[in-house]
């Protein structure tokens, strides 16, 4: 034990005198593990809340029952259901108007209600279960944050309590409470039951019910995986970043104690017990850093959460709780990155102490001489993984052979940059003029092995960061585009029954300020094993002048509306491989393909054919609703008036301009988190630079003592250092570009493909380029600043020891 | 008392302060709620009904049971009561007294267990004095018909139906002997600081009907035991739980036990001697118990084996639980489940082990 | 004490087996000094790490104080190096990290038996009392050494080996080293094995034997 500690004693002793070298160390590690477990903390926190979202909505873990009739049942319906053993719960829902505003009031009874559809504020067990609050007087009421703000002053409604993961203009109180305000006393609107268990039909006829299994959450499910598939790789990329600065931390940390091994070896501590003391040193340093890290990345977590789950929520309609628990698994999970970092960046260093030859230690640049030669067998390896990569592009069908190309690009250019550039600098140096300028490009390639680890971080963080936001860029664009055309309608209406949607079809088609009436139908079929949508268009410019399709035949609306043609969704092209002029055969007759659309986040394929002829090929197609196109300002007033005409259930109506309004703002949040990820990787990359550069200092000393010695001053010594290190980094970040790009491709082209069956556009940022080029400069300065400040304050003496020492 | 668990709903739903106030917070302060005082006269039926003044109450049945295929069974049903707010009563949805039921079966090697809450005022719970019925949801026990409701101060025949996941019993239950009062003319004493509840029972119910087992149906018979209670404030504060005893010593003969356990290791016994229609209070001090046996269940060790002597009464038994794992794992979990008794007595019945 | 039988030593080279030591023979007392001297390249290097049991050797034994060190495993002839044995490198001597007397300190420390008079004594006699609590890269060469002497004589070793210590100094201050060295190892009644090609130094031992062609003349 003894011998253990005062090894590790020894160890730790080289720290002790070298704190930013220690500092540098763990910031890197726990900045690695913080960007991975918060990323994982978002996405885990974001995932178990969908289920209760949804649910709340009606969702997929919970099966409506509604009534055939009217909107509304008497309660009793639930009192007797529940004495016959039937564990349904309660639902209340109407609109009320506050300061001339439509307010959804949604009125639910927590004590009854499944647990996956209990809104958030609700489901925390404890002292700050907001249940007691909830059911006891004065009934407190959640609401989103916005519309508590709206509401301030109101004393007519019950007090209200903000929830992040409330949509806008919804106020959730008790059942009892939302009778009363709804002046429905005794009324339930609906009852939520949970999926699986059975309520035989007898029941149902006998109190007027229908059982609504739960509604299609493919588009949910898809979108917001591919959402946080991307912040994984972000993750994921983020953590190769740390992964690079911990190796050239640990590695320069090993290298410079060489003397000290071999005093030890010396002294007599066996090889054994030094390698098992580094390796405890490296556990140390692991555990350390990995709680830094988790608390770290809790924090950045519970920062960003807010904006991600309002990403998400206004995105796709999903409410993500806003707060933020500990969960086991990603504090696990970060462990674990944090250990495996350390040890994949230790571990060649350990082996090599294990073998350290004790008489060949005094030689601390054999280490550097064995990475010099690296260069041209890492040129090589690059080369190899590019072929990988091009053949399992080639080759791959699956998710894993996309991540795998992904993973083999960033290979390649990880270990080609050094030799990359290398090359650049031996082409500037034929053309070089001066010797002052020869000298700074020979040196700057001396200097590239200690620093090419660094510069490899700053490569990946770049080039994730390009990556990232092209793709979140690109989605963004696409995406709401793509809504604004597709759904284009200001309104839509889904009328209760058959005969009120037919009327609503009518009395809105008489409305002076209503441009379009759009009135849909959709049918379920399967081709060939692929269930499949077939939807109708109807004859007006919202469908010919704004549909968006990605390909058509010259005149497909022409030719869709003639009745022989359909139109097909990229998902449905994909898999059921038809294309342009191919035909489709719905049972009904051949129709030829005359047109491709997006259908982004739909499970299930879709054909589009003519109103008139889906009615009369599928007589049992369900009623979409009927969209609405009027100017978007007459929207309340429209309302208002159909609300005056029908009793229509306020769950059927949509505001389309607010939902996408609603949508612009979260994309806006998205950019935000990407925006607040993309620093934290610059400044693990920067940690790194900073690193490496602090550790090359001392060596840095023997090759600008003999310039200084012809007669260049240090001042002038200092910036041509500055310059040399700046000069790297912007090269490095135009090598960053093309690779970000290929990243962003292989995001959306390849990996979104395989994981959800649509692309995304891939749109070109250069002005992003731009601002983090300039970025990675800053950042490689401020890295540069401290080790350079203490070159240019450098005593002479020390300078001349150089030659003093020289052997 | 009986109280097992103890509404949970205080802690789930209601809880103002959910710490340091004994098990599931039966010591908290109660001043706004109805108090009991001795001296009281119960009334049948109207105190079968609720009293919702009062801040807990329960209906409580175990039954020892034989099946026709000579194994030996206990159910148990309970309905809990527990005000969220003090009085007056609110109508409908406003109104904030919830409910707790609780059912279990056990077998010598299984244990079967269910929960339900509901909220009071609109009728999925609830209770009625005349013709006596206490439900939740489709669990129920009730008077069978409205003649029978008449006999034995209004439980001469009731129905018992309740079902689980994989379990379910329905049992009829008759007797012709009245109620039995607890304590001092059923006033319960629980402490030396005077914490109190109202408390009868009805020790001599014949059970007769059927349980089911994973789909099995068994015809069973055999004694069922019916304990009432309600307080506002049944605990001290340092009192951490109890053991309860309801032991069947012969056909006229029932005894009930209980030691309230009190941080301090100084313990308040209690317990009531039933002779036919006679019920007379032990002394505490006349009360032995000790413990035999103790079992791992659900993570905690409770003591599923004791020795039961009270001398006065010539009562020195061992009882050992028919299924030592009888625990509840309710959201606020206890031991339950049925016993059996050798020594001095040959005797059946029901221990309740809270608080481990 | 320091018996040596027919150690042999060769090196797999790109041209060939090179043969450094065929067959030395040699034998010290307790108390006794030697100087190995010889040209560069001649395996000194190469015999001294075999007796520190920092290199094995092909053929032979080394036995020290009956202790056959060739037949050691590297644990066993760790703890047996760090208990019996001191050495001092021409330079590199001392973790750069610890203080003058942290580094003297510290084979005593890892072995568990730390004598502080003795140390402070070491100290002392060397000349360091002032620089206690510097680091090496504060010391001047000839102070480094001292410093590296110091460390190797904490715990009174068996047998002290030394791989021209001096050879960094001026020939002023190798030689004020070398005397105090000397002393102490007097004082310490320890073997003394140092390489050196300078006749001068190994005039002040007690004896003196070259390496040649691998074989001791």
């Amino acid at each position: 034990m003894t011998r253990t500690f005062w090894t590790l004693a020894t160890l730790a002793s080289y720290w002790r005198r070298n704190p930013i070298q220690l500092a540098a160390v763990l910031v890197g590690l726990a900045l690695a593990t913080a960007l991975w477990s918060g990323v994982q903390a978002i996405n885990a926190e974001a995932r178990a809340s969908y289920a209760k979202a949804t649910g709340l909505l009606g969702g997929p873990d919970v099966d409506v029952l509604r009534p055939r009739q009217g909107t509304s049942m008497p309660q009793s319906v639930f009192v007797d259901l529940r004495r016959a053993g039937h564990l349904v719960s309660p639902v209340v829902e109407g609109a009320i108007a506050v300061d001339g505003q439509r307010l959804r009031i949604l009125g639910i009874e927590p004590v009854s209600m499944p647990s996956a559809a209990t809104p958030e504020a609700l489901s925390d067990d404890g002292e700050n279960g907001g249940v007691p609050a909830f059911l006891s007087p004065p009934w407190e009421a959640l609401a989103a944050p916005e519309t508590v703000r709206r509401l301030v002053g109101d004393t007519a409604l019950p007090p209200r309590r903000a929830d992040r993961s409330l949509p806008p203009d919804l106020l959730i109180t008790d059942i009892g409470v939302a009778q009363r305000l709804l002046d429905s006393e005794g009324l339930i609107s609906r009852l939520l039951l949970e999926p699986g268990i059975e309520l035989p039909q007898s029941m149902l006829d006998l109190h007027g019910l229908e059982r609504v299994p739960p509604a299609e959450r493919g588009a949910v499910i898809g979108l917001t995986d591919s959402f946080h598939l991307n912040l994984t790789a972000f993750a994921f990329l983020a953590f190769a970043v740390g992964l690079l600065i911990v190796r050239a931390a640990v590695g320069l940390a090993l290298e410079q104690r060489l003397a000290m091994f071999r005093t030890l070896r010396t002294c007599g501590v066996s090889a054994r017990r030094l390698t098992v003391a580094v390796f405890l040193e490296v556990v140390v340093l692991a555990l350390t850093a990995g709680v830094v890290g988790l608390a770290l990345g809790y924090a950045v977590a519970a920062v960003l959460l807010p904006d991600v789950s309002g990403s998400l929520r206004g995105l796709y309609g999903v409410a993500v709780s806003g707060t933020l628990t500990l969960a086991p698994e990603w504090v696990l999970s970060g462990l674990a990155m944090s250990f495996a970092g350390a040890f994949a960046a230790a571990g060649s260093a350990l082996w090599a102490v294990y073998r350290l030859p004790v008489l060949a230690a005094a030689r601390p640049d054999a280490w550097r001489a064995a990475q010099a030669t690296e260069m041209r067998r890492s040129l090589g390896a690059a080369a190899g993984f590019v072929v990988l990569g091009g053949l399992l592009y080639v080759l791959g069908d699956s998710l894993l052979a996309g991540f795998a190309t992904m993973a083999c690009a960033l290979l390649a250019a990880a270990l080609a940059l050094p030799a990359l550039l290398d090359g650049a600098l031996r082409v500037l140096q034929r053309v070089a003029r001066g010797a002052l300028l020869e000298w700074t490009i020979a040196d700057m390639r001396q200097q590239l092995p200690g620093l090419s680890l660094a510069l490899v971080a700053l490569l990946l963080a770049l080039s994730a960061n390009i990556g990232v936001n092209t793709m979140v860029g690109g989605f963004r664009e696409t995406f709401l585009s793509w809504l604004d055309q597709r759904l284009a309608a200001e309104i839509y209406v889904r009328g209760a029954t058959e005969a009120q949607a037919q009327a609503i079809d009518d009395w809105a088609a008489q409305q002076p300020d209503v441009r379009e009436v759009l009135p849909g139908r959709i049918a379920d079929t399967i081709l060939d094993g692929v269930p499949i949508e077939i939807r109708s268009a109807v004859d007006r410019d919202t469908y010919r002048r704004d549909w968006p399709l990605i390909a058509a035949e010259p005149g497909a609306w022409t030719a869709l509306f003639g009745g022989e043609a359909a139109m097909i969704s990229e998902q449905t092209s994909v898999r059921l491989s038809l294309d342009l002029g191919d035909t489709v055969d719905l049972g009904t007759g051949p129709l030829t393909v005359v047109g491709l659309y997006a259908d982004y986040g739909n499970p299930k394929g879709q054909v589009m054919v003519p109103l008139s002829r889906l009615e009369q090929d599928f007589p049992d197609a369900r009623r979409l609703g009927t969209g609405v196109r009027l100017d978007p300002a007459g929207v309340g007033a429209f309302l208002t008036r159909l609300e005056a005409a029908f009793e229509v259930p306020p769950d059927n109506v949509i505001d389309q301009v607010s939902l996408k309004r609603l949508s612009r703002e979260t994309f806006e949040r998205t950019f935000a988190v990407t925006a607040a990820l993309n620093v934290l990787t610059l400044l693990v990359a920067s940690v790194a630079l900073f690193t490496s550069l602090l550790t090359l200092f001392d060596r840095r000393l023997a090759s600008l003592a003999p310039i200084w010695a012809l007669g260049i001053s240090r001042r002038r010594l200092a910036a041509l250092e500055m310059i040399k290190t700046l000069a790297l980094a912007a090269m490095t970040a135009l090598v960053a570009v093309p690779l970000g790009l290929v990243l962003a491709w292989l995001l959306v082209a390849v990996i979104n493909v395989k994981a959800f069956g649509w692309r995304l556009p891939l749109i070109a940022y250069p002005d992003q380029w731009l601002t983090l080029g300039i970025l990675s400069i800053g950042v490689a300065g401020l890295a540069s600043i401290l080790p350079i400040l203490r070159l240019s304050r450098t005593a002479p003496s020390q300078l001349l020891k150089v030659f003093a020492n020289a052997r | 008392m009986r109280a097992s668990v103890l509404i949970l709903i205080v802690v789930l739903l209601i809880a103002p302060k959910a710490s340091g106030q004994g098990f599931a917070d039966l010591g908290a302060d109660a001043e706004e709620y109805s108090q009991v005082t001795p001296g009281q006269t119960l009334v049948f039926p109207a105190d079968h009904g609720a009293h919702p003044g009062f801040r807990i109450e329960w209906w409580y049945l175990t039954a020892n049971l034989e099946g026709t295929d000579g194994e030996t069974y206990g159910i148990q049903y309970t309905l809990f009561r527990q005000a969220g707010a003090p009085p007056p009563e609110r109508d409908g949805w406003a109104n904030q007294q919830f409910w707790l039921g609780h059912i279990a079966l056990t077998t010598a090697s299984r244990h079967f267990y269910a929960e339900r809450i509901a909220r009071g005022g609109i009728g999925h719970a609830g209770v009625r004095p005349s013709p006596f019925a206490a439900w939740i949801d489709d669990w129920q026990l009730a008077a069978s018909d409205e003649a029978a409701a008449e006999t034995a101060l209004g439980f001469g025949a009731l129905r018992l139906s309740a079902r689980g996941d994989d379990f379910a019993y329905d049992l009829g239950l008759t007797t012709e002997m009245p109620p039995i009062l607890q304590g001092e003319a059923g006033y319960s004493v629980k402490s030396d600081r005077g914490q109190a509840s109202y408390y009868y029972s009805q020790p001599y119910f014949l059970a007769e009907g059927t349980i089911e087992i994973e789909g099995r149906t068994i015809p069973v018979s055999g004694r069922a035991w019916l304990d009432r209670e309600w307080s506002s404030q049944p605990l001290a504060a340092d009192q951490s739980g109890w053991d309860w005893f309801s032991l069947h010593l012969d056909e006229t003969t029932k005894m009930m036990l209980f030691r309230l356990r009190h941080d301090d290791g100084q313990h308040y016994f209690s317990g009531n001697w039933i002779d036919g229609s006679e019920s007379t209070p032990i002394p505490g001090d006349q009360i032995e118990l000790e413990i035999l046996e103790e079992t791992d269940v659900a993570g905690r060790t409770v003591p599923t084996g004791w020795r039961v002597k009270v001398g006065a009464r010539g009562v020195d038994v061992t009882v050992a639980p028919l299924n030592p794992k009888a625990w509840n794992g309710t959201q606020i979990g206890y031991w339950e489940g049925p016993v059996r008794g050798a020594g001095s007595h040959d005797a059946i019945g029901y221990l309740e082990i809270t608080g481990y | 004490m320091l018996q040596i039988t027919d150690v042999r030593k060769s090196y797999a080279t790109p041209v060939g087996t090179l043969e450094v030591l065929r067959g030395i023979d040699l034998e010290l007392g307790a108390g006794e000094t030697l100087a190995l001297t010889g040209e560069s390249g001649s395996g000194k290097s190469t015999l001294m790490h075999a007796l520190a049991g920092l290199e094995e050797i092909d053929g032979g034994t080394i036995a020290i104080d009956q202790t056959v060190i060739s037949a050691l495993s590297d644990r066993e002839l760790a703890a047996f190096r760090r208990d019996r044995i001191g050495i001092v490198f021409q330079q590199f001597n001392l973790v750069p990290s610890l203080t003058v007397v942290q580094n003297v300190r510290l084979q005593a420390r890892l072995s568990g038996r730390l004598d502080a008079g003795w140390i402070d004594h070491l100290i002392e006699a060397l000349g360091l009392e002032s620089m206690r609590a510097r680091y090496p890269e504060q010391l001047s060469g000839g102070q480094q050494q001292r410093a590296a002497i110091a460390r190797a004589l904490a715990l009174r070793p068996d047998l002290v080996l030394a791989d021209e210590p001096t050879g960094n100094l001026d020939a002023e201050t190798g030689d004020l080293v070398m005397e105090v060295f000397l002393n102490l190892v007097r004082e310490t009644q320890c073997a003394f094995v140092m390489v050196t090609h300078n006749r001068r130094l190994a005039g002040m031992l007690q004896r003196t034997t070259r390496l040649a062609g691998g074989r001791l003349e």
